[in-house]
């Protein structure tokens, strides 16, 4: 599945769910006070540094930024035309790099450029960052921390059983999709209304059977005596270590850091 | 447990004049059941489809009333605590019940989390849940599993996981609804090793539905029957099961080796005390009858080539008279010249030839290695193995579902890289195992006739063409009702004709007896005969090995992608070393076969009616008219 947990015992996926979540909103805070694509591109370096040290397989990553390539490339383009060089600060944004058109018509600024690159390089950030979070974290946690924020238990059982649920109904459709292409149902011919038509067969048991499967489901739960309790136990306990304190320290003195660097002038374009 | 009510005279299960209706039932479905259990032991619950089994066992823990609502009155309580009193949810802690579709009853998305959802909801302290996991894992023969994903497990492995996460709640009942019928042998075995081991080991009373006698003979303590809501038998296996026609009265199919005493018995052979319960007392029993006599070599051979298609089980099931007479419908009409008849198979032009097929799933799992086979016009074969030996994924690619990896299929002396699916479904139809994932039309005719919507007919031909079908399979009177509304041996025959109606030779049937009674996969297997006396093909998956002896001509069997046996069911069940390799036990009366080798009996016996005309031959071979073995028969006259 997408981003889906990949179990591991680094650093990163031994950290509290809370200390992740904290230092992922400080890292979201910092990306947007610097508009200069050198401070961004550090930050991704330290956010790719972090991807390294978790472990993370490199193609998965790849597998999510691959298909943004040409987002980054239209964001590059767009901003060197529509951000006029007359809204930057510094000396070297505010060059016009080229004209597009005889009669210095249709300018490129260097600082839309630059910012362009600024943009892509934020994307990335939070792409990767998110990754990060998510691939290190296991559901669980991340439910923990929706019960530390006093959200009901109801809500998290329907987003685990809905994740469990993926896999089931996905071998579902397969089985009766070619329960009705064996006996003479064409769905990948036609036109578009055609193959909407084509669908009926396969969504009217699909649905038929997940009523059904629901009613099983719910006896399955009070079989498994589920409501006996309010204080149902979760085997993940969250418990801060000091490494945690430390991260959470970290983040803070960071965060200030970049404010004052920020409100200086630094990473200005 | 530590608070044994048992010891104190407390009966474990108590019930009382239970009667029960569903809110939208004409008649109840329990009809004045009174039952008590009050020592732990392993108690079947047996009887045809439809005779309230699973209503009951819903009553143990509450479910019925309090989840399915409806007309109620009696009393039902289990450890001491009235079902309709206590919470579902409390009393889970002392009845697990054990539903049939594991699928619907895993929670967790790693095994280690399923198994602690219920301790977790009961709110036990996390040390307590983290002892219970390997320890109810270990019950069920799935130590080392915690951190797999249960979406990868194998359809045996999530039963075995629905039973260790209501185990880990430490109940002291365990009521298990139908636990292996939709499981292949290996997958039975282990469900039934975890069941012998929980009883051994934990002292649980456990209450099984179960529809196979064979699995249940030696192990239960007690059988109670169930028919239409009443509960009209109660005592050991033996003397249900040795009595065959009193079993097969309640819908039942008695342990072949019960069958086979039955008809020595019938025969006057031997008593009706006789009749054996296992294998080794058959053997024993033969063994005193034959009298240092051996079975002739020359009657095992003629009885061998008259074998596959001119004999019936032993006696028709009750109730249920064939309904669809001869027809109009004639399947060898669109055969090319071919012969209709089934048995002339050896000069019958190649049906199918697969030479090479490789298939792979992904880069990394090879699902088929290498397959050559070649199946004939009007052929009857059975494909047998475990799940994941590749048998599905064979038979999809005779009708292009799949597409070789490498290797071709070639259908007909056509190849099937030139056709597509809709194009093959004129000539490979496909009847898939579960008939509720292709109905979706109002009424029957109109689910029959969706196939011929491509296929081009005017409307008066296609509405013939339904008709003809619904007469064949036996289903014209049910034409303008809505599939839902019928039985699931009703709607499987639905499939069926679906399939039937675009006049394919070729028919491939995926385990058509699956989570049926004996009734209802005899009805369907004489709908199969049928078919193939009517000139088809027959290509059909299954785990029954009874049903392969029964009614196949030939036998593929296929073991981790490749084909390991291909013969007639004699020759593929002699070869037990290939077999066992392959995790498959042959029929029962096959270990009789076994035990009997020194007296002449062949391995190759897979049938009741073979082994008694067997040993009717040796006797007769003998001394004129074999001695009745205990005098005359006890318990009357034997019938016919």
């Amino acid at each position: 599945m997408f981003l889906e947990y990949i179990p591991g015992r680094s650093i990163i996926h031994r950290l509290d769910v809370r200390s992740k979540v904290v230092a992922f909103i400080c890292l979201m805070v910092v990306l947007f006070l610097f508009r200069s694509p050198a401070y961004n591109a550090a930050i991704v370096l330290a956010v790719a540094t972090i991807a390294a040290a978790a472990r993370l397989p490199a193609r998965k990553l790849w597998g999510v930024l691959g298909p943004l390539v040409p987002v980054f490339v239209f964001i590059m383009v767009i901003t060197g035309y529509t951000y006029p060089a007359s809204m930057f600060t510094t000396e070297a944004a505010r060059r016009v790099l080229f004209y597009s058109w005889p009669g210095r018509h249709l300018p490129v600024s260097t600082g839309g450029i630059l910012y362009g690159l600024t943009l892509l390089l934020r994307i990335l950030t939070m792409v990767v960052a998110s990754s990060v979070l998510t691939l290190t974290t296991p559901l669980d946690d991340f439910l923990q921390l929706l019960r530390a924020m006093r959200v009901p238990y109801e809500m998290s059982f329907i987003i685990t059983t809905g994740i469990r649920f993926v896999p089931t109904m996905e071998r579902k459709a397969a089985m009766v999709l070619d329960a009705q292409r064996a006996r003479g149902t064409m769905v990948e011919t036609g036109g578009m209304i055609q193959r909407i038509k084509a669908y009926v067969p396969v969504m009217v048991p699909m649905i038929v059977d997940s009523i059904r499967m629901s009613e099983n489901l719910a006896c399955a739960m009070l079989n498994r005596g589920y409501g006996a309790t309010r204080n149902w136990t979760t085997l993940r306990k969250m418990a801060m270590r000091p490494r945690d304190y430390l991260v959470l320290a970290a983040c803070a003195a960071l965060t200030v850091a970049a404010v004052a660097a920020a409100r200086c002038g630094y990473g200005a374009l | 447990m530590a608070e044994t009510t048992v010891a104190h005279g407390r009966s474990i299960v108590e019930v009382e004049s239970l009667s029960y209706r569903y809110p939208k039932g004409k008649t109840p479905t329990l009809k004045g059941i009174t039952y008590g259990i009050d020592a732990p032991r392993f108690v079947a619950i047996m009887g045809p489809t439809g005779a309230g089994k699973t209503t009951f066992a819903m009553t143990l823990n509450g479910l019925v009333p309090q989840f399915f609502e409806g007309d109620v009155s009696g009393r039902v309580s289990v450890m001491g605590m009235d079902t309709q009193k206590f919470r579902i949810q409390t009393l889970v802690s002392r009845v697990g019940l054990v539903m049939q579709d594991p699928e619907t009853q895993i929670f967790g998305i790693t095994v280690r989390e399923d198994v602690a959802f219920g301790p977790g909801n009961m709110g036990l302290p996390p040390v307590e849940i983290e002892g219970r996991i390997p320890e109810s894992l270990r019950v069920v023969r799935l130590a080392g599993y915690e951190g797999r994903f249960t979406s990868e497990l194998s359809g045996g492995e999530k039963q075995r996981l629905a039973i260790a996460g209501v185990l880990a709640m430490r109940p002291e009942v365990l009521v298990l609804d139908e636990p292996t019928s939709e499981l292949d042998p290996l997958g039975r075995d282990e469900i039934y090793a975890a069941v012998d081991r929980l009883q051994r080991e934990q002292n649980l009373t456990i209450l099984a539905v179960e529809h196979s006698s064979e699995d249940i003979a030696e192990r239960a303590d007690e059988i109670v029957v169930v028919n239409q809501g009443e509960v009209v038998w109660r005592g050991r296996p033996r003397d249900l099961f040795c009595n065959a026609p009193l079993t097969m009265s309640f819908g039942i199919r008695p342990p072949q080796v019960c069958e086979f005493g039955w008809r020595l018995y019938e025969l006057g052979l031997i008593g009706q005390r006789d009749v054996p319960l296992t294998a080794s007392e058959a053997a024993d029993l033969v063994r005193r009858i034959l009298k240092g006599r051996s079975i002739p070599r020359g009657v095992s051979r003629t009885l061998h080539e008259a074998a596959p298609d001119d004999f019936s089980p032993v006696s028709p099931p009750p109730c249920q008279a064939t309904p669809h007479g001869t027809s109009g419908y004639d399947a060898s009409s669109q055969m090319q010249g071919g012969p209709g008849r089934s048995g002339t198979t050896t000069c019958a032009p190649v049906a199918i030839r697969v030479e090479g097929l490789e298939h792979s799933y992904g880069q990394t799992t090879q699902a088929l290695r290498g397959i050559d086979l070649e199946i004939r016009r009007g052929e009857f074969v059975a494909l047998v193995g475990q799940n994941g030996a590749g048998k599905t994924t064979l038979v999809k690619h005779f009708n292009n579902l799949l597409k070789p990896t490498r290797g071709r299929v070639v259908i007909d002396g056509a190849d099937t890289r030139g056709e597509t699916v809709s194009s093959l479904s004129r000539r490979v139809g496909y009847v898939f195992q579960n008939p509720d994932h292709q109905i979706f039309c109002s009424t029957v005719e109109e689910e029959v006739g969706y196939g011929l919507r491509n296929l081009g007919l005017t409307p008066e031909a296609a509405r013939e063409r339904v008709r003809e079908v619904l007469r064949f399979v036996g289903l014209e009177a049910v034409a303008d009702r809505h599939p839902f509304t019928l039985g699931k041996g009703e709607r499987q025959r639905v499939a069926v004709a679906s399939v039937l109606v675009m006049k394919p030779n070729i028919l491939v049937i995926d385990e058509p007896t699956t989570g049926q009674d004996w009734t209802g996969a005899e009805h369907m297997m004489r709908l199969v005969r049928d078919l193939h006396r009517a000139g088809h093909t027959i290509i059909m998956i299954t785990h029954d090995m009874r049903i392969v002896a029964e009614y196949a001509e030939r036998v593929i069997l296929m073991h981790k992608g490749k084909v390991v046996a291909d013969g007639t069911p004699a020759e593929v069940f002699s070869q037990r070393e290939v077999l066992r390799s392959a995790y498959l036990a042959p029929p029962q009366i096959s270990l009789l076969a076994d035990e009997l080798a020194d007296v002449g009996m062949l391995p190759g016996v897979t049938t009741v009616d073979e082994a008694v005309a067997l040993v009717a031959a040796a006797l007769e071979d003998g001394s004129q008219g074999g001695t009745p073995l205990s005098g005359t028969p006890q318990g009357g006259a034997p019938p016919g």
